[in-house]
């Protein structure tokens, strides 16, 4: 019956049914800005010490307008434990989440993840041999953020043969992620029993926990800088899925594209290690969740999956605080809600898709 | 709009000549057909003539200039390809897809607007598939998968259009909805160049033939001087009669008739 009207409406237009051209909707980016703040706000009542978020909203203001909250206890915890903590996991979420989104078109492979390059693991072994030689928080991060780089640039430079094919440069991503891998091993092995080996372990399952704000205005800015170029690519990212030949006769320079997106991509992975350790799964799950909520087109996906990645990590990290009374280490709590949610989705939506 | 390849050659490293020296033009209005057996360098040659291989030696001009010295995106703002195997496993829609047939007009970092969008609708609607502008490709049959890769290339207004055997792998009837629609658009004014195997679609609908021959030799001209039942013959290395037949529809068709070669067949 609807079919049927249908075609009569379509008759009845003379076989012109060419829809409006409808621009980006200003309310729903907004909403997608202002939701995970507003999540990131309530987070930011929750934990073992509730504050009520009257007091919340105080304390914030109070900096904003003066720069001095007052000498509570709420003020230093809201201030200096809780917020940039917050902030820390909104930024790693959308972070990873819009890598994952990157690297699985860059890929055409919806298994790809922000690891693909192996820089995840280059930032595990930075990160672990400065735990080693002793260094303190800064030389951690800093070493971790060179190491992830460098295990990207070693391997895009590993895949340069003859015929430069994406699954040469996977390949190449995987040899070098286990290899990182064998080393992180290596490190833990030689390194001391009773300090060292806790440390490294604990740090490589994750943790936001003991952010700072100068930890955070080190790691952020490239973050942030990776992250804003693939949301102003995110239409071109739609090209990196078609045929190599297809793709070019479109315009693009594949070459660039790709190396902007992997650049962009592994940047942000890297930073992202280098503040946390591994978080594993946002970058896998947050896109997919997005995915069969959006589609596949990633000028709309990107925006949703940098916002959805943010809102899932604060979640993650919120419940991880405050459910019992140690810390979970973040990368159990994200395979255990994450993965239970994409097989929901996944019987319910009935497939991969990219 | 004329489209020339002057004297262009090309072996891929470490093989003997593939293509050599070889001159052909392609003017507004025109479909060339470019037929050969297989591995004799067809699609080779398509991707060298847009300039997506480098050739050895020789060049490719577009109204008398080398595109190698037009700017990258403006010649795929004059050209478009749509490859034999042009469609990925990613599950957008037709009109997403179309719309990417835009990306050689738009900046780096911008999105499609307006003009776009209707240059994508009126890709579709030029080739009838405005009702399936919202299906996911993966939902699509064969031809209309085909015509929607065609319609991508539409969109992005070529002057010249280019086919990697547009009408290969499908049915009679999406064969023949493929070949009306490139003579509609060649009616219209566009330069056509289309790779096939079937000389009768050669004979059809192109006004010149290139007739690629195994070991670097070609013959281009008007179709019904190239593909003659000796040059087929020659090329294909089979037995090959030609004759007319009269169709009952009103027209009369030149078709080709082949036979395996006996040489080959000897028990």
């Amino acid at each position: 019956m609807l079919q049927i009207r249908e075609r009569i409406h379509h008759l009845g237009q003379g076989g012109v049914n060419r829809p409006a051209f409808v621009g980006s909707k200003l309310l729903k980016g907004l909403a997608l800005v202002l939701l995970p703040l507003a999540v990131g706000l309530i987070c930011l009542c929750i934990g073992r010490y509730p504050v009520a978020p009257g007091q919340v909203l105080k304390i914030l203001f109070a900096h904003f307008t003066s720069g001095e909250g007052g000498d509570s206890l709420a003020n230093s915890m809201i201030w200096n434990m809780r917020l940039p903590r917050i902030l820390l996991a909104l930024a790693i979420g959308a972070g990873l989440s819009g890598a994952g989104v990157a690297f699985q078109s860059l890929f055409r492979n919806p298994l790809a993840t922000p690891d693909t390059l192996g820089v995840a693991s280059g930032a595990s072994f930075g990160a672990a041999l400065a735990l080693l030689l002793g260094w303190n928080m800064a030389g951690v991060q800093g070493l971790a953020l060179v190491c992830g780089l460098g295990a990207a640039a070693l391997t895009f430079f590993l895949s340069r043969g003859k015929s430069r094919s994406m699954a040469g440069v996977v390949l190449a991503g995987v040899a070098l992620s286990s290899l990182f891998s064998a080393l992180v091993s290596l490190v833990k092995y030689v390194a001391d029993v009773d300090s060292q080996l806790p440390a490294i372990t604990y740090w490589l399952m994750g943790s936001l926990s003991g952010v700072s704000w100068r930890r955070l205005w080190f790691g952020l800015p490239l973050l942030a800088a990776g992250g804003l170029v693939l949301h102003l690519l995110r239409w071109r990212l739609n090209l990196l899925t078609l045929a190599e030949d297809e793709a070019r006769a479109c315009g693009c320079r594949l070459g660039l594209l790709r190396g902007a997106t992997a650049i962009c991509a592994s940047a942000i992975t890297a930073s992202a290690v280098s503040l946390c350790g591994q978080v594993g799964w946002v970058g896998l799950l947050a896109p997919h969740i997005c995915r069969m909520a959006v589609g596949s087109d990633n000028a709309r996906l990107m925006p949703a999956a940098l916002s959805g990645g943010a809102i899932f990590l604060v979640i993650v990290d919120t419940a991880a605080r405050s459910l019992t009374a140690s810390e979970l280490p973040i990368s159990i709590l994200t395979a255990v809600i994450g993965a239970p949610c994409l097989l929901a989705l996944l019987a319910k939506t009935g497939g991969w898709k990219l | 709009m004329i489209f020339s390849v002057e004297q262009g050659s090309f072996r891929y490293p470490g093989k003997k000549d593939l293509l050599k020296d070889l001159c052909f033009s392609v003017e507004s209005g025109q479909i060339l057909a470019i037929l050969g057996p297989n591995g004799v360098g067809k699609t080779t040659l398509l991707r060298c003539m847009l300039g997506l291989l480098p050739w050895n030696s020789g060049r490719s001009l577009l109204n008398g200039l080398d595109i190698r010295r037009l700017e990258g995106r403006s010649l795929w703002q004059r050209a478009a390809y749509v490859p034999q195997s042009g469609e990925s496993a990613a599950a957008r829609t037709v009109l997403e897809l179309v719309l990417l047939g835009r990306a050689s007009r738009l900046g780096v970092f911008s999105q499609p607007g307006e003009t776009d969008w209707n240059a994508a609708w009126q890709a579709l609607e030029q080739l009838g598939l405005s009702q399936l502008a919202r299906q996911p490709l993966n939902k699509l049959s064969g031809g209309q998968r085909r015509m929607a890769a065609i319609a991508r290339a539409l969109a992005g207004e070529p002057e010249l259009l280019v086919l990697d055997e547009p009408e290969a792998n499908l049915d009679l009837k999406n064969q023949l909805l493929v070949l009306e629609t490139l003579k509609k658009l060649a009616d219209t004014g566009m330069g056509i160049v289309l790779n096939t195997h079937d000389p009768s679609h050669a004979l059809g609908y192109a006004q010149k033939a290139l007739l690629l021959e195994p070991g670097g030799s070609y013959t281009v001209g008007k179709t019904a001087e190239i593909i003659t039942s000796q040059r087929l013959s020659a090329a294909f290395e089979v037995r090959c009669a030609m004759g007319w037949m009269d169709t009952v529809y009103g027209s009369v068709n030149q078709i080709a008739f082949f036979q395996k070669d006996p040489i080959d067949c000897k028990d």
